[in-house]
């Protein structure tokens, strides 16, 4: 869908209920508190999920945590993408726009391009609701939306029409309308009502009344859209080929948590996870910290630091040590980061990035923090750093960082951003047997015991822990004297030791898989991406090859130390286009480490990048 | 934090409902129920009738506006420069300032006595807003001005409750 | 270089020599710091405790090299950070016995948030603070300890900052155990470093330590053998608070007030104040505290040892009854959880 167009402006001569099939559309809801997104999105995407269309959805909340209600500040939205082909991204930008009051109008009225669907509840354009959101005439009245299809719903009225028999106060009555809602756009795209009528069910099984003036406010809604004639078109998104399997909706936070106490599971060893909230973070302690009888420990520390340092401690006792923050606590934890790798103890690090500098836009997302992971600690400090490329690759790539950690001895950083974090998709469920296992093997012999005696492939030094008879060792920050590990000022120790350090990092790449290439292994354009990015240049890559362009992508999963075979396919195109939400920080290490002229593409709005952007930056390259 | 959708009980200022999803974001928001209480959250201070602002000049002398106030049977002058609100001098404070001072009335000037950048309401601010402000400040009454400065009358706390006592009665 | 336990698990008596370990000690000839080192060479092996289950951490400074010069296993961590490393590692195997040996500038400047946390969450953990009144280390800068108009190389018209008392710290943050002694009063210092290590809970001992390079004689006009007795008390459990050299002076609690009395003429020993560790409000003991040379004797001993449940025992007792009331975790489970949908 790269065009800017709205997917409707193409729909024919008006027939009462034709229904038209479309392959993909995006629906964004918007309102405020008391206006029930979550709940609408979260069901629509469920209901949308069992018919089996292929979807991405994206929440976007509000910055405070309070505003007052109908104010521009208060406005928080959901958007769905949903198709009957690959959906990779949320969508680019809304085809349908449903506001439930004026400043939701406002707020996310530019996003929506002309010809554009906008369903209002047109009880809510009051005076008073108008004057708040600081229009001075009603816009559903003065033919500012002429370019737009604008419906005006009386949403809150015929919801209490519709539950007029039914024992209620009109206050919990007018609570229904998010259902009333959701009846109207299950109609107005042909979803079956019963998935949410059994959760109706299951959820308000404790109040009968309640359940039934939801369930009866969910057929209205839908009923409306039938008989009222202000619809004269309903569309129809058939199921995508999607491969069989057990789905669930994941966000990348919940991944990320799942992958760690998975990751723990698989090594027979219990998780440390230390953590101080911080958004957009937070969630990955709230959801370890309901998992204890996993046996997983969470540690909310008094600041970054003492996290980072606290799973340094796990990680000295044998534990699974993690922590988790976005940019700003990784700048506080870096000279503990550097300790985990002067001592070499395996420590996992989730830097969930967010706009920055400084507090920057804490619910914003942004890739800045790159260069940050690869260098933000004194002097020479060689650290894996991994970065999964969708919601779902948070659970892969934490398993994956811990295998590293403990295989290497040393501390690995996963880099996700806002967009990740809370951005969901299907996951199709891995069997337990599939997952891999992690090795863990701990010192016991005394004979021959040297704390820095390297293995002779990894470079890992043993790992030995406290309470182990025979195996009195003392480690620390400063310069370590190779093998025995003591502390050494020596000249020449510490350059070998610093390059024993990087070398170590370095050999990682004999064990992480290589790069494969989406599109021809060769030709004129490669599109580079990594982390968050994939989506949309995945998309944008097909669109091309669609058309027969020669383009191609890879998609950076390991970035230190990059794939074996980054460099060799780098130089197999005549020009290369690095999409980053920063000023282009893979472009910079890609021209650095292989001498080639990587284009950067920036953008720096707190934003993820629209496949129509990406589609059109290629094509000047073209 | 009850759910009042479906009686959940969900830790303190949580979103959404854990259980069903309802919103809950606007529980701990203050919202008007109806009747009476609407009314003063969301009435504007336009809605009272406002009198005419008795102005006076900030050069003009304290005897003026003593001579004002009587003639109005008013309170309270506004001390206005270019059409601007400058000051605001009430009867207290001429109980407080002037009543048994040896002082010239007719020599002394309005900026030397009125108290200068005073409190204000915006037409639009709400009724709530008004009294909040009465209570924390102390004040029996407030003027009211446009952006630009411009005076455009005064609200008293009798207005406010005249106001009220009508609502009560409809 | 000897080892303790013989590797298979039954215990073996452990002498001095056992916790000395083969680094040449790199202390200034003088410093307060090797008698600490040598009782605690001398109380370790008394509490039965396998060789291997010790665990020193410290931080950044004179008293962080602690962690080297003993025969356990030691991490020598980042400026101040100590309490938190101990804490991760007592919290994931509570049958370690944890030290954290810290210093006045690494524990209350840079070290002081996590030093507060880790009293006030009462881990079981044995923090050691050697203060030496100043910064050794980093070659003579004053420190949150120094007294006011101190001069040194960053202050050399004198301090304008009010120094802080560590027990009165470790006492607003409710430490369960605190406790203070001498460098050079070795057995004294025996005798509050095995308090400390027999408690269970958050035990905080400072040691009045000598840095006779950049800060010598801090402690002499009270600490010197000759004038101890008189300016000096020692705190004993149930005991009322009796000094000087003849014994004749005692400490009286007037009110809020702590009054130095000289006992005869009319005041004898049972008007004196009774020293009570385990009084569950530390407020008398933070009065105590506050006694300084010269107004009053400087009080050393265990101010207050009370017990209450440890955080690392409270933690593990969450994940047991987390099992307990759920089940152990099962994988398959979890992964399934939310709402689940299945593709034919």
């Amino acid at each position: 869908m790269g065009e800017k167009t709205s997917a409707f402006t193409t729909v024919g001569p008006e027939v009462r209920h034709q229904i038209v099939e479309l392959e993909t559309v995006t629906v964004r809801f918007a309102g405020d508190s008391g206006d029930g997104i979550q709940l609408t999105g979260t069901l629509f995407t469920n209901t949308t999920a069992l018919v089996g269309n292929d979807l991405g959805t994206f929440p976007d909340y509000p910055a405070e945590i309070r505003a007052p209600a109908g104010t521009l500040p208060g406005v928080s939205a959901y958007q769905i993408c949903f198709s009957s082909q690959d959906v990779r991204t949320p969508g680019d930008q809304p085809d349908v726009l449903v506001a439930f009051n004026p400043a939701a109008l406002k707020v996310h009225l530019p996003d929506l391009p002309e010809g554009g669907m906008i369903l209002v509840n047109v009880d809510a354009f009051t005076e008073y609701n108008l004057k708040k959101a600081g229009y001075t005439s009603n816009p559903l009245e003065d033919g500012s939306l002429a370019k737009y299809r604008v419906y005006k719903i009386p949403m809150t009225t015929a919801t209490l029409s519709a539950l007029r028999q039914i024992d209620l106060p009109s206050k919990d009555k007018e609570r229904c309308k998010n259902f009333w809602a959701l009846g109207l756009v299950y109609w107005l795209f042909d979803r079956p009502l019963e998935p949410t009528l059994r959760w109706i069910e299951q959820r308000f099984r404790k109040n009968p009344t309640i359940a039934q003036a939801n369930a009866t406010a969910l057929r209205a809604g839908y009923a409306y859209g039938d008989a009222a004639e202000i619809f004269t078109v309903h569309y129809r998104v058939r199921r995508a080929q999607i491969a069989p399997g057990v789905y669930r909706k994941i966000t990348g936070n919940e991944a990320l948590a799942l992958g760690l106490i998975t990751a723990s599971q698989l090594a027979g060893r219990p998780l440390f996870y230390a953590s101080y909230p911080i958004t957009p973070a937070s969630d990955i302690l709230h959801e370890l910290a309901l998992h204890k009888n996993f046996g997983v420990r969470t540690f909310q520390a008094e600041d970054e630091i003492a996290a980072m340092c606290a799973a340094i401690g796990a990680a000295f006792a044998g534990y699974l040590g993690a922590t988790g923050t976005s940019g700003p606590g990784m700048c506080l934890k870096s000279e503990a980061i550097n300790l985990a790798v002067m001592v070499e103890l395996p420590v996992v690090i989730c830097d969930i990035q967010r706009a920055g500098p400084s507090t920057g836009m804490p619910t914003k997302t942004e890739q800045g923090d790159l260069l940050q992971a690869l260098f933000g600690r004194n002097s020479e400090s060689p650290v894996a750093v991994v970065a999964p490329a969708t919601p779902a690759d948070c659970f892969s790539m934490a398993i994956e960082a811990f295998r590293i950690a403990t295989k290497y001895m040393t501390p690995v950083i996963l880099l996700s951003d806002g967009y990740l974090a809370n951005g969901a998709e299907p996951w199709r469920l891995p069997s337990v047997e599939e997952l891999p296992k992690i090795e863990l093997r701990f010192r016991t012999d005394p004979n021959d015991f040297y704390p820095y005696l390297r293995d002779p492939e990894t470079l890992a030094r043993p790992w030995a822990i406290p309470g182990t008879p025979g195996l009195e060792h003392r480690i620390g920050g400063l310069e370590k004297q190779h093998i025995t590990g003591n502390v050494s000022y020596d000249p020449q120790n510490h350059e070998l030791m610093v390059k024993l350090r990087a070398e170590k990092i370095a050999r990682i790449a004999e064990d992480i898989p290589l790069l494969d290439v989406f599109g021809e292994p060769e030709g004129k354009v490669l599109v580079v991406g990594w982390g968050s990015t994939y989506g949309a240049i995945t998309s944008a890559v097909e669109h091309w090859q669609k058309k027969g362009a020669s383009v191609s992508s890879i998609h950076l999963r390991y970035l230190n130390p990059f794939p074996r075979n980054l460099g060799e396919i780098l130089h197999r195109f005549e020009k290369i286009l690095v999409p980053e939400l920063n000023l282009g920080q893979l472009a910079l290490l890609l021209r650095g480490r292989y001498l080639v002229d990587a284009i950067p593409f920036s953008k720096v709005q707190g934003r993820p990048f629209k496949i129509s952007e990406i589609i059109d930056r290629i094509g000047e390259l073209l | 934090m009850i759910c009042p959708s479906c009686g959940h009980d969900n830790l303190p200022g949580a979103e959404v409902c854990a259980h069903c999803l309802h919103d809950l974001m606007g529980l701990d928001l203050p919202q008007p129920k109806e009747g009476l209480q609407r009314h003063l959250m969301e009435d504007p201070v336009r809605a009272l009738p406002l009198r005419p602002p008795v102005t006076i000049s900030s050069e003009d002398p304290v005897g003026q506006a003593l001579q004002l106030m009587r003639q109005h049977r008013i309170g309270s002058v506004l001390v206005v420069e270019g059409g601007k609100l400058v000051g605001i001098f009430t009867e207290r404070g001429a109980l407080l300032q002037l009543v048994g001072a040896s002082v010239d009335v007719n020599a002394l000037r309005m900026r030397e006595v009125m108290t200068p950048q005073p409190v204000v309401l915006h037409e639009d601010d709400t009724l709530a807003f008004a009294l909040h402000q009465m209570s924390i400040g102390g004040f029996r009454r407030l003027p009211v001005v446009r952006s630009d400065g411009t005076p455009v009358g005064v609200v008293s706390i009798k207005d406010i409750l005249r106001y009220i006592f009508t609502l009560c009665r409809t | 270089m000897t080892l303790g336990g013989n590797g298979q698990g039954t215990v073996v008596k452990l002498t001095k020599r056992d916790f000395v370990s083969d680094q040449e000690v790199r202390w200034c000839p003088g410093c307060g710091d090797y008698a600490i080192l040598a009782q605690m060479q001398k109380v370790l092996p008394e509490l039965g405790i396998p060789r291997e289950k010790f665990v020193f951490v410290s931080g950044i400074g004179c008293s962080s090299r602690f962690p080297y010069y003993m025969n356990t296993y030691g991490f020598h961590g980042i400026h101040g950070r100590a309490p938190a490393i101990a804490t991760g590692i007592k919290v994931c195997n509570p049958d370690l016995s944890v030290w954290v040996v810290t210093g006045d500038g690494d524990g209350l400047s840079i070290g002081g948030n996590h030093l507060l946390h880790a009293m006030r969450r009462n881990v079981d953990i044995k923090i050691v603070l050697f203060n030496n009144r100043i910064y050794g280390l980093t070659k003579g800068q004053y420190s949150p300890t120094s007294e006011f108009g101190k001069k040194t190389k960053s202050s050399p018209m004198g301090t304008v900052e009010m120094p802080v008392n560590p027990i009165c710290l470790a006492l607003a943050a409710e430490a369960t155990f605190v406790a203070r002694s001498v460098d050079r009063h070795t057995d004294h210092l025996a005798y509050v470093l095995e308090r400390a290590a027999r408690h269970k809970g958050v035990a905080f001992v400072e040691v009045f330590q000598n840095c006779n390079i950049f800060n010598d004689g801090a402690f002499e006009p009270f600490a010197d053998r000759s004038v101890k007795d008189d300016r000096m008390v020692v705190l004993e459990h149930g005991k009322p608070l009796i000094f000087g050299k003849n014994r004749d002076k005692g400490i009286r609690l007037n009110g809020t007030t702590l009054e130095v009395v000289t006992l005869g003429d009319g005041i004898t020993e049972s008007d004196l104040l009774v020293h009570d560790e385990k009084r569950p409000d530390p407020a008398i003991a933070f009065l105590l505290a506050r006694m300084d040379y010269p107004e009053y004797p400087v009080p050393v001993g265990v101010f207050r040892a009370v017990e209450k449940p440890t955080y690392d025992e409270l933690v593990n007792a969450q994940i047991e009854a987390a099992i307990a009331e759920r089940g152990q975790g099962d994988l398959e489970k979890l992964l399934r959880s939310g709402d689940i949908w299945v593709i034919e």
